[in-house]
């Protein structure tokens, strides 16, 4: 017992709760309006609290868990989340999408728990032993595909877009030859490059060669070279053929500043709230942009302006050096699994809550664009808070069984 | 690990670089929006009452709406079984039903294609107009109706009564830094006068807004309580008013005058009672225009011919020079030194003192004010206020014209006593007949009694001043009874009532022709001014007419002053609240009650006369009218032998726009804060027992609110 209890990462364990703080702290500001000396707090940071100590139990929970007994959960979770997110389409609108299973008081955001499950499932079909890389390519493929299309028609994009990171992580940390990679993101990349000419020729040329340096049949590289200029000639005329109104929505997504009302509203008051902030911020509970109400979201999406527009420059850096020591923490620690599924699991995890900070922090300070994702551990949000924590949870405990096995 | 390295990296430094550098100036866009904007609060013009409180001048404030189609699109978004024309339908149903506005006009606005998103559907809906508008919309959830305040209109609840002593109003567009103000400038009339106390003062408060356009309750904005206008309280009475503008129009027609000038008066306190002028073409000018003119009582300058002679006759009297009875030559004679002939245009051989008086001798009076002398008569001239302004305060005012002593010619003085070379105003006239009939007590003429604050808290009280005594008491006696036998036997016999003692001078005075020295032939002022009972005058009444019709002899003032004045007097002690007792009835007049005909057809009203006998006189402004007005009014009993009068009108289109309801609504059923909604509103003072729906109110639905009155209602 004293021995399993050393192998535990007290470390991890202390940052996550570093974070855990820092967010309620987040949300009891964000939820509270303050004019004059007048005084209003929404009960949202009551409920966060509440969701804490449910993670933190489930948390424990896991810790004792055996393996064995996950392990065969695994296929019957993904089916039922399979399920969930079909069930919630016949759910009612929640802010103009089907994320949320309503019981009651109690929402629930099912692709929460998909990512979760998926990245196990992934994770255990693809560590059996002798299946060639197209069997672990397909497979893979095939059980991310599902739940994530499911999720992209909600719609929430950016979930869907955590689907796709967690896949190339997985894949780019596997035995799989690196040039499958470019396989797979090739069309994206032809898709950008298809506003020039030049650029894309350059591209394919890059592309191709690679191909061939990794000593890929014929057939397969001219296969890509063809569907890469079939893409490249399509794209033009597709986007020509879209109406205006749908051309705008695509750039200011990209460009959120080109539409200051609409989309690009939210990202230009959480950087004019960031910007204010300045070194140290206004302080605690006195952020204007918060309180006159130009922000909103600021207690899920949009916290962490909340947390520039407050305590600065100075609060920024903290908080980002917690998240920096937390993530690169269990990156360090990913090499000590030695079974892979364990392995490609964590890195699973990992590309996800790393990807989910970078991007929304990103958003916040108006770099990336808006896709609604929250900031692991910080944002509120019940669903999220519990299996993010369950996530770090898993890592942890592989990172402890490890020691029992061994 | 190294990609998060480097994200980490490109994350902090973007933050440094916005946070700390701050290339984009956002810490002086959270300044701004911290930076409070001034909000104008419009001071709310006090309004005009009669002595009786009834509304002579009221305000509305008005608002324009607009619609923001956007809103209404983005409504029908959300709820997929609305279809926008359909909202359009229903919001213009809406709008079209509480104003006059049609429904198809405003639905023309709606689908108008126009690249904004907000239509402009008018821009005088009243306050009252607009909660009915916005309860409905609100019941059907329809969104994006946007209101603004415009304007504050003045109203005039009884048309174009007193409009030249009321005046009118115009816009001032004043700046505040960047704001501009909304304010109303009296520019004629008692607007002009009293602006000061009427206007008001604007307020203002700083605001900030959140990002819904939402005021936050900040504590550390400034503020300043805007001043609402005081009301005039006048001492105009308006149903006197009506019966001297009625009677002056119909005199005006009557006798072909160019202007009709008439003003009452109490003797005893120098209140203005009525006051009004009437020039030939003003039924043919619109309201706006009417109101800028000027008010003739006291703008109007005229030689006052013959009732100028009182002044000298009280001075004979005062000094002993001759007794009522004596005998005094008026044949035509030459004055000294001088080469003019005086004569009457009744020849008389020779007349007592008083006839002198009764009949209206020029001679006779030339011949007394020789033996009176300039010094006196320019002295008892100047105590009685002419050739000055009389401190009435009233808008342009003239002062008359009186030259001064060293400026007199040979025979200013004897043209002075029978009104010639000589100007005065209406005004002038009656407060020295006032001083006449008061014992020589001349005060000071006012027409304003109270200033109240919004509150109806009393600011000012103007009470009865007075200037100084004239004469005395036994000697005025004796003029009242010359001036008395002027009504039982002489020029003015017209006026004459069996139950009612009246006492008076017509004056017919000739006008000096434009640019030239002589006096003109054919154009004359017929005037007459008199007061009653003689006993204990309670009011003075003088009617001028400007020029009457030279051919039909209306230009005496004995045709068409007389008879007017006459009218006026009838009309007046028929009102209820005029408590002069008429002591000589005699048995067998038969007295009944006048039936109320206003609002009934020519027929209707003719059958009821008829049926009841009675003598009546029918005023038709238009054929096919409705009885507008009558005399005496409903329901007071009056001689049977008198003749009714009876106006006939179109019936006005009231403008719903500026209608003023001062009925009171039924509050019962609402809660306290729509209650006191609907009672600012209607600006009716609550007084509140217990805390919830109401239950009872202390003045009954639909009757009438008389201003600052206090409805007591009780909640539970």
């Amino acid at each position: 017992m004293l021995k399993k209890l050393r192998q535990f990462d007290w470390f991890v364990f202390a940052l996550l709760i570093c974070l855990l703080v820092c967010g309620v702290i987040a949300i009891y500001s964000a939820s509270t309006t303050k004019i004059g000396d007048e005084f209003q707090t929404e009960d949202f940071y009551k409920k966060q609290i509440i969701w804490i100590i449910i993670s933190l139990v489930a948390f424990v929970v896991l810790m004792k868990v055996p393996y064995s007994v996950i392990d065969f959960l695994i296929i019957p979770l993904y089916v039922l989340s399979v399920l969930l997110l079909i069930a919630v389409f016949f759910m009612p609108q929640v802010k103009g999408a089907h994320r949320w299973l309503l019981f009651g008081p109690i929402s629930f955001q099912v692709s929460e728990m998909a990512k979760l499950i998926t990245i196990l499932l992934i994770a255990k079909l693809i560590s059996k032993p002798y299946i060639s890389e197209w069997q672990m390519l397909i497979r893979s493929f095939v059980i991310l595909m599902l739940p994530a299309i499911l999720v992209l028609f909600e719609p929430d994009l950016g979930t869907a877009l955590t689907f796709g990171v967690i896949l190339f992580a997985i894949l780019a940390s596997s035995n799989l030859p690196k040039f499958y990679l470019l396989l797979i993101i090739s069309p994206i990349l032809s898709i950008i490059t298809s506003f020039s000419a030049v650029l894309y020729f350059v591209y394919l040329m890059l592309l191709l060669y690679l191909l061939f340096r990794n000593k890929l049949s014929y057939v397969a590289i001219g296969f890509t070279g063809v569907i890469n200029s079939f893409i490249f000639f399509i794209t033009p005329i597709f986007w020509n053929n879209l109406k205006e109104y749908q051309q705008n929505r695509i750039l200011s997504f990209i460009d959120p500043l080109r539409d200051p009302f609409g989309t690009g509203y939210q990202i230009i008051q959480s950087k004019i709230a960031i910007g204010s902030g300045g070194f140290f911020g206004k302080g605690f509970l006195s952020g204007t942009q918060k309180n006159l109400h130009f922000l909103p979201e600021h207690h899920t999406d949009f916290i962490f302006s909340v947390i520039g527009e407050e305590f600065g420059f100075f609060g920024c850096v903290i908080l980002l050096l917690f998240f920096f020591l937390f993530l690169t923490r269990i990156a360090k620690n990913l090499n000590k699994l030695k079974r892979k599924e364990m392995y490609y699991a964590a890195v699973g995890i990992s590309a996800c809550l790393s990807f989910q900070v970078f991007v929304n922090i990103g958003m916040n300070i108006g770099i990336i664009p808006t896709t609604g994702i929250p900031l692991p551990f910080i944002s509120y949000g019940g669903s999220n808070l519990l299996f993010n924590v369950l996530s770090v949870g898993l890592i942890l405990k592989y990172l402890n069984e490890k020691s029992i096995f061994e | 690990m190294i990609l998060s390295i480097i994200f980490i990296f490109i994350w902090i430094s973007y933050l440094f670089t916005i946070q700390i550098l701050d290339p984009h100036n956002f810490k002086n866009t959270i300044e701004l929006r911290r930076n409070p904007s001034k909000q104008i609060i419009v001071s709310e013009r006090g309004s005009i009452f009669d002595r009786n409180q009834e509304l002579l001048v009221g305000s509305t404030r008005l608002y324009q709406i607009d619609l923001d189609r956007n809103a209404i699109i983005k409504y029908c978004k959300r709820n997929k079984n609305k279809q926008t024309s359909d909202v359009y339908q229903k919001t213009s149903k809406i709008i079209a039903e509480h104003t006059t506005l049609s429904q198809n006009s405003i639905l023309q606005k709606l689908n108008k294609n126009s690249t904004s998103g907000s239509i402009y559907i008018s821009g005088d809906i009243s306050e009252t107009q607009l909660t009915k508008i916005k309860s409905d919309l609100k019941k059907e959830k329809i969104p994006g109706l946007v209101e603004n305040f415009c304007e504050i209109k003045r109203t005039y609840p009884k048309n174009q009564l007193a409009a030249r002593l009321l005046g009118m109003i115009q816009k001032k567009e004043e700046k505040d830094n960047q704001n501009s103000i909304f304010d109303l400038e009296g520019i004629c009339g008692l607007e002009a006068t009293f602006d000061d106390e009427l206007s008001g003062k604007f307020g203002w408060q700083e605001i900030i807004n959140d990002a819904n356009n939402k005021r936050i309750p900040l504590l550390y904005l400034k503020k300043r309580e805007v001043e609402n206008g005081n009301s005039l309280i006048l001492t105009l009475d308006s149903d006197f008013q009506e019966i001297l503008e009625e009677n002056l129009k119909t005199g005006l027609d009557k006798y072909k005058a160019k202007n009709a000038i008439g003003i009452i008066m109490v003797p005893k306190t120098g209140e203005i009672i009525a006051m009004t002028g009437i020039a030939e073409d003003d039924s043919d000018k619109d309201d706006s225009h009417l109101r800028a003119l000027s008010n003739f009582p006291v703008s109007f300058m005229f030689e006052p011919g013959s009732t100028l002679k009182p002044i000298t006759a009280l001075l004979a009297i005062e000094n002993n020079i001759y007794t009522s009875n004596d005998e005094i030559d008026c044949r035509e004679y030459h004055i000294e030194g001088e080469d003019r002939i005086i004569k009457d245009s009744h020849e008389h051989e020779s007349l007592s003192f008083k006839d002198i008086i009764a009949y209206s001798s020029n001679v006779g009076i030339s011949k007394i004010v020789e033996q009176i002398g300039s010094e006196a008569l320019y002295d008892r001239m100047i105590e009685l206020g002419f050739g000055r302004k009389t401190g009435s305060n009233l808008a342009g005012e003239s002062s008359g014209i009186f030259r001064k002593l060293k400026d007199w010619q040979g025979y200013s003085l004897h043209s002075i006593s029978f009104g010639q070379e000589i100007s005065v105003t209406a005004l002038q006239l009656a407060n020295a007949y006032c001083a006449l009939a008061n014992d020589g007590k001349i005060m000071q003429p006012y027409i304003i009694k109270e200033i109240r604050d919004e509150n109806d808290e009393i600011v000012k009280t103007f009470r009865p001043k007075l200037l100084r005594t004239v004469s005395n008491k036994k000697s005025l006696d004796t003029l009242k009874i010359f001036l008395k036998s002027v009504v039982d036997y002489g020029s003015a016999t017209a006026t004459k009532l069996d139950y009612l003692t009246i006492a008076g001078k017509t004056g017919t005075g000739e006008k000096i022709l434009y640019g030239e020295k002589s006096y003109s032939e054919e154009k004359y002022t017929s005037v007459f001014a008199g007061f009653f009972p003689v006993e204990n005058p309670k009011y003075v009444i003088v009617v001028i007419f400007d020029e009457p019709e030279y051919e039909n002899y209306s230009y005496y003032a004995s045709i068409s002053a007389v008879p007017t004045f006459r009218n006026i007097v009838q009309n007046i002690i028929n009102l209820p609240q005029c408590d002069l007792i008429i002591e000589l009835k005699e048995k067998d007049k038969e007295f009944v009650q006048m039936p109320n005909l206003i609002g009934l057809t020519k027929e209707k009203a003719v059958e009821i006369l008829r049926k009841k006998n009675l003598f009546y006189n029918l005023i038709e402004n238009d054929k096919n009218g409705f009885v507008k007005n009558q005399y005496p009014k409903p329901k007071v009993s009056f001689d049977k032998t008198e003749v009714v009068i009876v106006i006939l009108d179109k019936e006005k289109q009231e403008n719903q726009n500026i209608k003023l309801e001062f009925k009171m609504p039924n509050l019962i059923g609402l809660t306290l804060r729509e209650a006191l909604a609907e009672a600012n509103r209607k600006k009716i003072k609550l007084v509140i027992n217990g805390k919830g729906i109401i239950s009872s109110q202390s003045i009954s639905e639909g009757s009438k609110i008389r201003f600052g009155e206090k409805c007591i209602i009780t909640a539970n």
